[in-house]
């Protein structure tokens, strides 16, 4: 070795930094979870799990809202609610029964969006199925009125930031 | 290898991890709390956006539903963040609640959930209770500008 003090400390440095960021990254996640799981233990066990529970439940709904609020363009926007509306089924899924309305909501509002997309491109069937999902859902939630128009106007307000913002590029 | 760079490169590794640990414990509980705060404020937002959809085009027992587990998750929001959008939460949607029951004719509920509502909103200055009619055009001015309602049809 041409210079032994030099290669050593290098190599001394690259382990201390990458051990560093490993046990950085194993305590922050171990930190994290620990912190999560005992939140709101004053509140005794079983509402502490419940709050946490609908807090997980409404935190979720509110990022898959704003993921695709925040899309950039149409192609994006339309894939993001392709994979938002999986997403907000497993949710569903797994909340608690008293939280599945506003899931379902959310879910009536994407497919309300996507029936719009599909006619945009042609889609007609493809459309249709969306819209028929989104209908289906808003009857159970007892909206009195389930037309193609208030389906386009759901869905329009929900792009309607997107249109303004691509319109102005 | 020497004894001497052996013992400098564990030596390395262990004040790698300790440090590397020590910061990633107490950012992950920094990082824990934060969310604890931010997410009863989503939170609220959610149930509250979800209440005023459902008043405006839903049947009165869906909406009154909604209104209901409004202020039950408000309630629960309560217990964890004691700050002044959660309590108006609460009181707004005690206000929907008395607004569905009064489209629906049921007078003595609207006025008891009134009276939970002005609960939770502070008198003035002068001491003078806000009105009723006060909350309700509140409200109502909240959905007409707000994000969920302003724009469907009738």
């Amino acid at each position: 070795m041409k210079f032994p003090l030099v290669t050593s400390f290098l190599i001394a440095s690259a382990i201390f930094v990458g051990s560093a960021f490993m046990a950085y990254k194993i305590a922050l996640y171990i930190s994290y979870r620990h912190s999560e799981s005992t939140a709101f233990n004053s509140l005794g066990k079983q509402d502490a799990q419940e709050l946490r529970t609908t807090l997980q439940t409404l935190t979720f709904l509110s990022e898959s809202h704003l993921l695709t609020s925040l899309e950039p363009s149409a192609g994006d926007y339309h894939s993001t609610l392709e994979r938002n509306i999986p997403y907000l089924q497993k949710l569903h899924d797994q909340a608690p029964e008293r939280l599945r309305p506003i899931i379902d909501l959310q879910l009536a509002v994407d497919y309300a969006e996507m029936g719009r997309f599909e006619q945009e491109v042609g889609h007609l069937a493809e459309a249709s199925k969306a819209r028929q999902s989104a209908q289906v859902l808003l009857s159970s939630l007892g909206w009195k009125d389930v037309s193609p128009d208030v389906l386009n106007s759901l869905a329009e307000q929900e792009i309607q930031p997107l249109r303004i913002s691509e319109d102005t590029k | 290898m020497t004894r001497s760079m052996k013992l400098t490169f564990v030596l390395s590794a262990i004040l790698g991890i300790a440090a590397g640990g020590g910061f990633g414990y107490s950012h992950g509980a920094e990082l824990s709390e934060s969310m604890r705060s931010i997410e009863p404020i989503g939170a609220g937002h959610a149930v509250s956006d979800f209440a005023a959809r459902q008043f405006h085009y839903a049947d009165a027992e869906h909406a009154r539903q909604a209104a209901l587990l409004a202020i039950g998750v408000h309630e629960q929001l309560r217990t964890v963040a004691h700050d002044s959008p959660v309590d108006a939460g609460l009181g707004l949607a005690y206000v929907r609640l008395a607004m569905i029951e009064e489209q629906t004719g049921n007078k003595e509920a609207e006025r008891h959930a009134m009276e939970q509502a002005k609960a939770w909103f502070p008198p003035s200055h002068q001491g003078q209770q806000v009105s009723d009619e006060r909350l309700k055009e509140f409200l109502s001015k909240m959905d007409k500008y707000g994000h969920s309602v302003s724009s469907l049809p009738k």
